[in-house]
């Protein structure tokens, strides 16, 4: 089931992950596939299949929760980002995350935009600046909040939140931009939005997401894995897994059979 | 604050089964009439209360000149009835203590919300409550067979009843509250506030300092208040290890001397005062002038709560 064209690298390549928790649930039953660059990769599947674990793994957010087995690799750009010494901090400013309710900092637009920035240690106002310019025009919030970067992040509606914490995400110049259920809680115009802004920043970043429902999926995927109940049934190419899927489950999923 | 998208439990149909509507109906005016007299004599003791020491201490700005009250001697044999070495007994006291107990109680919260596995907070926690639960009696106790003879010997004075013994022993009994109110407050700040902290390449400890603690900040103030509150309205302890000398402190070094709160003149003269005179209605004006202090703080505490729910309620719209 190849198609015609270049096969993409891949950015990160899991091999044979498990991930288990201490009470008892197991939520990721070796996991093997590839996350392509410059693509979008798909995560999809029920809730409780294992997606989030697999986002909060790939940048060690796990490290925090009651994680009582771990076992498998994670390579990004060949390099085991499991390994007990292996830089968390640098691995999640390589690797952003998006979260499904957004999650804007205690202050002012302007500043949460730069948080991340000021924390690695850049003080030059212009090159700020400009961060907070190319961001938000990145995550197509910059025409509406422009004049009024000094205001409180809470007084912004939902959609925009999640475009600035998407916005926040992209000024660490993050190689992979993860987002989990970004648009679960927005009105269809700021869906619409979001997903055009993914579309433009393929060009220059990995992007996983696990979409908030199968028609999304459908919609956005270059690559698309099938998770449910912590096993991946099927990962193929986007227009493969949707419209001619091999496994019987995932067909019986897209129609809507169950879910 | 809780997840507005809980699903709510569905009402229970609170139709009676037929016959039995009658009895059910008398229940329901029985019970709801006992809620309500309970609840309504709450409110009506604590006005009593309030009506009782204005109609016992009013008398006392009469009989006595306003300028002698704020003088600065108290000595009521001999008719000297200055209220502000009393005052500033127990400000210094109440602030002394404060000024140990915030930090403290914040960081030991932070230790045990944030730092420590679960199976040690555990632990912990029950051991501050229990902390909590000392009677004012055992500390002061303690301080006076310990705390005392120890700073009297480390700071080289008469006496090791000073008011830092009391400031000390209060720090140590306000700690449980402050860590109790901190420690709940650092528990509802959501963990999608930690990730995010984290997921922009933040350390554990600058999520704390950054994201956690501010966002738990009004919270804080709240602990300090009912910090202060119980500082203030302390009796016993104070009164036990702080030598009950009336005097104005000249220098801030005078916090190793003797020193005597509002409270603990109460409780030292009520007992031994000729009911109806002067010093009588004097010791009301202190309770009225302690009543209106510790009144001001919970109503500084309760605003303080109320700007945070309505901020809370602004973020979830």
């Amino acid at each position: 089931m190849t198609t015609p064209g270049a096969t993409p690298e891949p950015k990160i390549q899991i091999l044979d992950l498990a991930v288990a928790y201490s009470d008892g649930t197991e939520s990721l039953q070796g996991i093997t596939m590839d996350i392509y660059a410059h693509q979008i990769n798909v995560l999809f599947g029920p809730a409780g299949g294992g997606k989030s674990t697999l986002l909060r793994t790939l940048n060690r957010l796990n490290d925090q929760a009651d994680v009582a087995l771990q076992r498998g690799q994670i390579l990004l750009d060949g390099e085991d980002i499991l390994e007990r010494d292996y830089d968390v901090i640098q691995l999640r400013r390589r690797v952003g995350i998006v979260f499904a309710r957004p999650v804007p900092l205690p202050m002012s637009i302007y500043e949460n935009v730069v948080y991340g920035l000021r924390l690695a240690g850049v003080k030059d106002k212009a090159q700020l600046d400009a961060a907070v310019e190319r961001t938000l025009k990145q995550a197509v919030l910059w025409d509406e909040i422009a004049d009024r970067l000094g205001d409180s992040a809470y007084a912004l509606s939902g959609g925009q939140q999640q475009r600035l914490c998407l916005a926040r995400s992209l000024a660490l110049q993050p190689e992979v931009i993860m987002l989990d259920e970004p648009t679960s809680g927005l009105d269809p115009i700021s869906t619409f939005k979001v997903e055009q802004t993914l579309q433009n920043l393929k060009k220059d970043y990995t992007i996983l997401i696990v979409p908030h429902s199968v028609q999304q999926a459908a919609r956005i995927a270059d690559w698309a894995a099938f998770f449910l109940q912590g096993q991946l049934v099927e990962w193929g190419q986007g227009r493969q897994v949707f419209t001619a899927p091999k496994n019987r489950r995932t067909e019986e999923y897209i129609t809507g059979r169950f879910g | 604050m809780a997840h507005s998208d809980q699903p709510l439990s569905p009402t229970p149909q609170l139709s009676a089964a037929p016959g039995s509507g009658k009895r059910g109906t008398l229940a329901e005016t029985l019970i709801s009439r006992a809620i309500q007299v309970t609840g309504i004599s709450t409110v009506v003791l604590v006005l009593l209360i309030f009506v009782f020491l204005i109609r016992e201490g009013l008398p006392a700005f009469v009989q006595v000149p306003l300028a002698d009250l704020l003088s600065a001697r108290w000595y009521p044999i001999e008719d000297y009835f200055g209220l502000l070495p009393l005052i500033a007994g127990s400000l210094i006291i109440t602030v002394g203590a404060a000024v140990i107990a915030l930090p403290l109680g914040v960081a030991t919260a932070i230790f045990i919300a944030e730092i420590v596995p679960d199976w040690v907070r555990d632990i912990l926690k029950p051991m501050v409550e229990i902390l909590a639960g000392i009677p004012s009696v055992v500390i002061g106790f303690v301080g006076m067979l310990v705390i005392v003879p120890l700073f009297r010997v480390a700071f080289d004075t008469p006496t090791g009843l000073t008011a830092f013994t009391g400031i000390v022993l209060l720090a140590w009994m306000a700690l449980p509250t402050v860590v109790s109110v901190v420690e709940d407050v650092l528990d509802t700040v959501p963990r999608t506030y930690r990730d995010a902290g984290l997921a922009l390449g933040m350390t554990r400890w600058q999520t704390i300092a950054k994201i956690v603690v501010p966002a738990g900040k009004s919270g804080i103030l709240t602990a300090l208040m009912l910090g202060v509150g119980r500082a203030i309205g302390e009796t016993m302890t104070v009164m036990m290890v702080t030598g009950n000398a009336p005097r104005i402190p000249s220098g801030p070094l005078d916090i190793f001397r003797p020193a005597r709160t509002m409270t603990a003149t109460i409780a030292a003269e009520m007992g031994e005062v000729a009911q109806g005179s002067t010093h009588y209605h004097v010791l009301f004006a202190v309770g009225l002038t302690l009543f209106v202090i510790t009144f001001a703080i919970n109503l500084a505490a309760a605003a303080v709560v109320f700007r945070r729910t309505k901020r809370a309620e602004r973020m979830l719209s």
